[in-house]
C-alpha cells in the first residue's frame, strides 16, 4: 500500500507536485496518468525516498521508505528507462543489488527467467535494445519479491510481445495481493490494464477513481445512430437524462437510451436505421476532457 | 511474499560494491595499466641512474632528488595517481551518469553507508595494487642499478609502501570529488587541478610565503611520505600524509553531508 498525504514538491517557483493525497491499494493495478510534466515521476521518486518532499509525506506499507530495514523486499521500482551501467552484464547488475540487499542469490536467476533475459544474462547492458533494457529494469524491480511494485512507463520501448508481458505481469502481481502502481502515457494500455486510476494535472490530483467510473464520468457510453430520418428520431428519443448530439447530417450520438430501446422506437415509428452501434468513450477522450486546463505543454500556447 | 527479514549489513554492502567494481572492465584496465605503467616507467628512469638521472646530474625540478635511484624507480606513481584518481571518480560518477545511483540508494536509503563502503572496497583494491606496483618497481629498479638503497635502510620501506598509501589516498580523493560534483568531467578536472596544476602554480608564488602555501596542497603534503629526506619547506613524511588523509576525510564527510539533503 502506498499512502500519499499532502505530498508536495517545489522546485524554486514551480510546484511539481501540489498537495496530493491518495491511497494506492493492494490487490489491484493502479494506473498513474498525467500529461508530461504533471509530476508523475517526481511523485514516484518521493515514494522511493529519492527526492525529499517539500511538504507532506509518502508512506509505503505503513512507513516512510527510508525507514524500512528491508527496502527492496518492500518496494521494487522501475523509475527510468536504462538506469543501467552499459559496461556491466545483466547478471552482474542484479547480483550487486541482490548482494547489497542481502537477497538470496537464486532470486537473480528467478527474475532473469521471469523477464526472459536468461539467454543474454552474460551480455553487457550497453548492447541491449530499449526493450531488453526495460525488461532488465522490471527484473530489477522484482528482485526483492516486493509487496509493492512501482513502475514508471514500463511499456516504453517494448514490442507488442513485451507490452502484453507487462500487462499480464501487472495483473498477476496484483492478483497475488501486491500493490501495483504504474504510469503510462499509453491510454489504451491503461484502459485494459488498470483497475483504478490516479490522474495528475500540473501536479494536482485530478481524479482518483476506478477506470470504469473515470470513463463514465467523461461522457460515458453512447449509441451511434445513422438514419435518413435522424431529426425525426431525435425527437422521439428526447427525455430527461438523455442527450442527443449530431455531428453530421443523418448521424446521431445518443446518450441515456439503451440500444434496444432506440431500435424498438424506430421500428414502431417505421423509421429505417442504417446503423445502430454502441460506442464507448475512449480513455484518451476522457483524459483530454479532464485535463484540458492542466496540461503543461499545449500546442495552442505556442506563439504563432 | 516477504520471507526473512535481513538487514542490509555492512558485509552485504561491501559485497555489493565489490561486485559493482569488479564487473566493470575499466576497473581492471586501470589497475593493470597503473601497475604495468609504474613498473615500466620506473625501469626506464632507473636505467639512467648510473649516469646521474634523467638529464644528467642535477636535472629535474628543484627539491626532487633525481639522482636518488629510489625516487627514480617509483617515479611512475605520477602517472599511476592520474589513472587511479580517475578510477575513483568513475566508480562514483558512473552511477550518476548511468542512473544506477537510484537503484543503489533504493537498496540503501540511508545513503552514507554507500559512500563509506565504496571507499572501503576501492581503497582496499588500490592499496593492494599500489603495494604490488611499488614493490615490483623497487625490485626492477634494484636489478638495473647498483645504487639502490636496501629495503632495510632508513626510510626506504616507508617510501616504498608509502607510495601505495599515497596512491590509495589520491584515489579516494577522486571518489570524494565524484560524490560532490557528480560529473565525470568536473571531478576529473578538479582532481587534476588539485594534484598537478596547483603545485606548479604554487611555485610561481613569492618565495617568502609561497612554499608555506604549497606544502598544504594534497599532492605536496602527501608527497612528503615518498621522500627519503624532506626539506624545511616540506612537512615531515607522516605529518604530510596525515594532511592528505585529512583532505580525503573532509571530502568524504562533505559528500555524506550533501547526500543527506540532496535529491538523488
Amino acid at each position: 500500500m502506498i499512502e500519499l498525504r499532502g505530498l508536495t514538491k517545489r522546485y524554486g517557483e514551480r510546484l511539481a507536485v501540489d498537495d496530493v493525497t491518495v491511497t494506492v491499494q493492494p490487490g489491484v493495478v493502479t494506473g498513474f496518468l498525467g500529461p508530461n510534466g504533471a509530476g508523475k515521476s517526481t511523485t514516484m521518486r518521493m515514494v522511493l525516498g529519492l527526492d525529499r518532499p517539500t511538504a507532506g509525506s509518502a508512506l509505503v506499507n505503513g512507513k516512510p521508505y527510508a525507514e524500512h530495514r528491508d527496502p527492496l523486499r518492500q518496494v521494487g521500482a522501475l523509475l527510468e528507462a536504462r538506469a543501467l551501467h552499459p559496461g556491466r552484464t545483466a547478471r552482474a547488475h542484479l547480483q550487486a543489488l541482490a548482494a547489497t540487499a542481502g537477497l538470496p542469490r537464486a532470486r537473480v536467476d528467478t527474475v532473469l527467467e521471469l523477464s526472459g533475459l536468461t539467454g543474454v544474462a552474460g551480455k553487457r547492458v550497453g548492447g541491449f535494445s530499449l526493450g531488453m533494457g526495460q525488461r532488465l529494469g522490471v527484473a530489477t524491480a522484482l528482485l526483492g519479491d516486493p509487496a509493492t511494485v512501482v513502475l514508471d512507463e514500463p511499456v516504453n520501448g517494448l514490442d507488442p510481445d513485451g507490452v502484453l508481458w507487462i500487462r499480464t505481469l501487472a495483473r498477476r502481481l496484483a492478483a497475488e495481493g501486491r500493490t501495483v502502481f504504474f504510469s503510462s502515457h499509453l491510454m489504451a494500455e491503461m484502459a485494459v490494464t488498470a483497475d483504478h486510476l490516479v490522474v495528475l494535472g500540473r501536479g494536482r490530483l485530478v481524479a482518483d477513481v476506478s477506470t470504469a467510473e473515470f470513463l463514465r464520468r467523461a461522457g460515458g457510453d453512447g449509441v451511434r445512430v445513422r438514419s435518413p430520418r435522424a431529426t425525426e428520431l431525435a425527437g422521439l428519443l428526447a427525455g430527461p437524462d438523455v442527450t442527443v448530439e449530431s455531428a453530421e447530417a443523418g448521424v446521431l450520438l445518443v446518450r441515456g437510451v439503451p440500444t434496444e430501446v432506440i431500435g424498438d422506437r424506430a421500428a414502431t415509428a417505421g423509421i429505417a436505421l442504417h446503423e445502430l452501434t454502441a460506442v464507448q468513450a475512449s480513455l484518451e477522450e476522457a483524459f483530454m476532457a479532464l485535463t484540458a486546463d492542466d496540461r503543461e505543454y499545449r500546442t495552442e500556447e505556442q506563439p504563432a | 511474499m516477504t520471507t526473512t527479514l535481513e538487514r542490509p549489513a555492512t558485509g552485504n554492502l561491501l559485497r555489493g560494491e565489490w561486485i559493482k567494481a569488479r564487473s566493470l572492465r575499466s576497473t581492471w584496465y586501470v589497475l593493470a595499466g597503473s601497475l604495468v605503467g609504474m613498473v615500466l616507467l620506473g625501469l626506464l628512469f632507473t636505467s639512467t641512474a648510473d649516469d646521474g638521472g634523467p638529464g644528467g646530474n642535477g636535472g629535474g625540478p628543484p627539491g626532487v632528488d633525481f639522482a636518488q635511484p629510489l625516487t627514480l624507480a617509483l617515479a611512475g606513481y605520477n602517472l599511476a595517481q592520474l589513472a587511479l584518481g580517475v578510477l575513483g571518480v568513475l566508480l562514483v560518477t558512473g552511477e550518476y551518469t548511468s542512473g544506477t545511483i537510484r537503484s543503489t540508494f533504493a537498496a540503501t536509503p540511508r545513503r552514507w553507508p554507500v559512500v563509506v563502503t565504496k571507499a572501503g572496497v576501492l581503497g582496499a583494491v588500490v592499496l593492494v595494487t599500489g603495494a604490488v606496483a611499488s614493490l615490483a618497481s623497487y625490485a626492477v629498479g634494484s636489478a638495473v642499478t647498483d645504487g639502490m638503497p636496501g629495503l632495510g635502510e632508513d626510510g626506504v620501506l616507508r617510501v616504498v609502501l608509502g607510495t601505495a598509501l599515497y596512491l590509495t589516498a589520491i584515489t579516494l580523493l577522486g571518489s570524494a570529488l565524484g560524490w560532490l560534483l557528480r560529473s565525470t568531467a568536473g571531478a576529473v578536472a578538479t582532481l587534476f587541478g588539485l594534484v598537478f596544476l596547483l603545485p606548479v602554480l604554487g611555485n610561481l608564488l613569492p618565495a617568502d610565503w609561497g612554499p608555506d602555501v604549497v606544502r598544504w596542497l594534497p599532492s605536496s603534503a602527501g608527497g612528503s611520505l615518498l621522500r627519503l629526506t624532506t626539506t624545511a619547506d616540506q612537512f615531515a613524511p607522516w605529518t604530510g600524509f596525515a594532511v592528505l588523509v585529512g583532505y580525503v576525510v573532509v571530502g568524504l564527510a562533505a559528500a555524506v553531508w550533501r547526500l543527506r539533503t540532496r535529491d538523488a
